[in-house]
């Protein structure tokens, strides 16, 4: 009996050895067959992956180069810092980086990644100076999340600087004959007024994972600061932090919990009680318009204000969002792969276009073509154009483009504290303590003044 | 599954399961469908050694092969300063998804089969529903369930003073809301495993009981909960190997949130995965792995002996 057994387990083990070899075998007949076909191919595509909402560019760009050897990939754009890139490219680590295959160029919806890919464990992105004349780059606006180390690891596609929007039909309403606010303490002051006055009116939304690089960004609060190779310097004790958490906190009714593009701030019609928000030049298109996907008062009535002036009386902004276009280390052909980065940067058939490009362009001599097409939209237009064309210079390059999402961190611990009624003040050292924690097991090394 | 103390009643019951059935199962088959006995098995065995045995023995060689050393992977998960919270996490939320489902299933099952004869099937297949979505499906349900602004139980949610999404997944919350979802959509399909043994438990001998004496109750307790014991105990054990690896629901749930409440590295799996896809860790997180890999297989073994899953008597 057991010698029975025994036979039929090896007769098993025997016929399970040749399936899984005509498994693997298969498996690598594939791999080899199209190995042979790359290889067969006079010259590889260029790979690139692009987002949703860069589709027109693609489509633009086709138009104007019908000869392009080009194999396009539509992916998530890494939205919301989703990690879609991370892992791709660790796998590919792993693998190998094949032409025709992995990606030569990356649009990246995550302004702070090229912090991520592009040093240690990843290292896996090109410096484009010996590839892009520097009259070119040097003209691309916003370029601290790109410049690290001395190298240039990507080009911003929009600048996404923050503006002060106000609803000049609301403002005018509750605020008759005073003009809006130039300082964090007279913002604060408003929206201490506002609540007293005019409850369930908001002066900016607070609780969403970008709030840090609302009130903290722009008013040059180090506590994301890269100030050498792998060295951070996380100072929570600053002043230029906890001047603007007491600020926010003495006003924390006048702010929403809801963020934009949650189902909460549709239903509320949140976007048509906001007196003002401090927010990105994107938001003003992308927030306010009527209608119900955002419910929001009409673009008419909006118009851009200079961000308020940072507590130590510095001109600066912080930013949200704006893409970046990067190219993979590991491409075979970077000078093909740099110069569709730079066509999408900078041609005016792509950047000055408002249908194709969402947000106000990176590269300053496409700006004013830009602008142009906001006649019209909002309250006083010219007026707009030269705040926003003032706040896309001042953003602060303190705010360091590093290998940790400081919006994840943010909105997992400082969003639940603020929900339960806890204090921007309070919250401030859990989110230093656990940017601290990041960047030590990123590898990094903290300093605290 | 063995009967031990059932009177010795000729027929079918006993050739079943009895030792008698041995002798006359022994008998060789006809020569083609032993073959096809070898082809069938053999298929399963490939893709468990591909699927199943390759990747636990690879995620063990990376978790030793670290370049800092042998143990320097363990050493950096154990260090690293998300490893014990999210073990404090799968450890709440076990507690209590474990209990209540051990509890409620063996409960609910007892009840039913009480009713079997006006209610029962009705019943098996209302309970089964639930188990029919896949997991990512069912936290999609969940997610409309838990939020205040779109939920047919928004009032419930009012109740307890929750008016947005975010108050109701406030991180002490979490292990609570993922130990109900992992139970709707695990308790239907135990509860008909459960009623299947209940059901091989011979007539006769709950007959014998309430002759003795024994009202529905005691029949259950003393009759038919030692007779499913090893379910339990089978229940338990895939239970704790699922439990511990949660991942689809805080993933689901997070990347709902739109980035708030919920981290990337709520329970040790994700964490696994969040190391090897975000900071090309695969020596940490396989190392993480294999924590969890021990501690299923220590807990299987302890359940097994405890509960004498395989003893034959």
């Amino acid at each position: 009996m057991r010698s029975s057994v025994t036979r039929r387990l090896w007769a098993i083990a025997l016929a399970a050895c040749a399936v899984a070899a005509a498994l693997t075998a298969g498996a690598g007949a594939a791999e080899s067959a199209t190995k042979a076909s790359a290889q067969k191919a006079s010259s590889a595509p260029l790979v690139v992956w692009y987002d949703a909402a860069r589709a027109a560019y693609v489509k633009e760009y086709k138009a104007t180069h019908p000869n392009a050897n080009i194999k396009w990939v539509l992916y998530s754009g890494d939205n919301n810092g989703d990690g879609t890139l991370q892992s791709k490219f660790s796998l590919y680590n792993r693998v190998g980086w094949k032409p025709g295959v992995s990606p030569d160029v990356v649009f990246d919806e995550e302004n702070y990644e090229a912090g991520w890919l592009g040093l240690p464990p990843f290292n896996d992105l090109l410096d484009l100076k010996p590839y892009i004349s520097k009259s070119v780059w040097s003209k691309d606006q916003g370029l601290g999340d790109c410049l690290i180390n001395g190298k240039l690891l990507c080009l911003r596609n929009d600048n996404a600087a923050n503006v002060l929007w106000v609803n000049t039909k609301l403002w005018n309403q509750f605020f008759p004959g005073k003009t809006p606010p130039t300082t964090w303490a007279d913002y604060a002051a408003d929206g201490q007024s506002l609540v007293k006055n005019h409850p369930g009116y908001y002066i900016g939304e607070f609780g969403q994972p970008w709030d840090a690089e609302t009130y903290l960004w722009g008013n040059e609060c180090p506590i994301n600061q890269a100030v050498g190779s792998q060295v951070l310097l996380d100072n929570p004790s600053s002043p230029n932090c906890t001047t603007i958490a007491k600020l926010i906190d003495s006003a924390l009714g006048a702010f929403t919990h809801d963020g934009p593009f949650t189902t909460a701030w549709v239903n509320d019609k949140t976007a048509q009680h906001m007196v003002m928000d401090v927010g990105a030049i994107w938001q003003g298109t992308a927030i306010y318009p009527s209608g119900s996907g955002s419910e929001g008062p009409g673009t008419d009535v909006m118009e851009a204000y200079p961000p308020p002036v940072a507590t130590n009386g510095a001109h600066v902004t912080g930013s949200i969002g704006g893409g970046l276009w990067m190219v993979s280390s590991h491409t075979t052909q970077p000078k093909a792969a740099a110069a569709l980065v730079e066509y999408m940067v900078t041609s005016p058939k792509i950047q000055q276009d408002p249908s194709i490009t969402e947000g106000l362009p990176a590269y300053a001599p496409d700006q004013d073509g830009w602008l142009k097409s906001l006649n019209g939209v909002f309250a006083d237009p010219s007026a707009t154009e030269a705040a926003i064309k003032a706040a896309a210079g001042e953003i602060w390059t303190g705010w360091s483009p590093v290998p940790w999402s400081v919006e994840s961190i943010f909105g997992n611990t400082v969003t639940p504290g603020l929900v339960a009624g806890g204090t921007f003040t309070s919250a401030l050292s859990t989110l230093a303590g656990n940017i601290k924690s990041a960047a030590q097991s990123a590898g990094w090394q903290v300093k605290s003044h | 599954m063995s009967v031990p103390s059932a009177p010795a009643v000729p027929g079918e019951r006993i050739g079943r399961w009895g030792s008698r059935a041995v002798g006359r199962r022994e008998r060789p088959p006809a020569g083609s469908s032993r073959t096809a006995g070898y082809v069938f098995v053999a298929l399963y065995v490939a893709l468990l050694l591909l699927l199943g045995i390759a990747p636990v023995v690879y995620a063990i060689y990376l978790a030793f092969s670290n370049s800092g050393g042998a143990g320097s992977a363990f050493a950096h998960a154990f260090n690293d300063y998300r490893f014990v919270p999210a073990f404090e996490h799968i450890l709440e939320f076990m507690a209590i998804w474990l209990v209540s489902q051990t509890i409620l299933v063996v409960g609910l099952t007892l009840l039913l089969h009480n009713q079997a004869q006006r209610v029962g099937a009705g019943f098996r297949f209302i309970f089964y529903i639930p188990g029919a979505l896949a997991g990512a499906a069912s936290v999609v349900v969940w997610l409309f369930m838990l939020d205040p602004t779109a939920s047919p139980f928004a009032f419930a949610l009012h109740w307890f003073g929750y008016d947005q999404f975010n108050n109701t997944i406030a991180p002490g919350n979490l292990p609570l809301i993922f130990a109900i979802m992992a139970f709707w959509t695990g308790a239907g399909s135990w509860i008909v495993v459960m009623y299947g043994a209940l059901n091989n438990i011979p007539h006769e001998l709950i007959e014998c009981a309430q002759i003795d004496g024994a009202n529905a109750f005691k029949t259950a307790l003393w009759i038919k909960l030692p007779l499913i014991r090893k379910w339990v105990v089978y229940m338990l054990v895939l239970s704790f190997a699922a439990g511990t690896q949660l991942f689809v629901e805080p993933t689901v749930l997070g990347s709902a949130a739109l980035g708030v409440g919920v981290s990337k590295y709520w329970s040790p799996n994700q964490l696994a995965w969040f190391l090897a896809s975000q900071y090309d860790e695969f020596n940490q997180a396989a190392a993480i792995s294999v924590v969890l890999l021990v501690l299923g297989l220590a807990v299987a073994a302890l359940l097994v002996w405890r509960g004498r899953l395989f003893e034959v008597e």
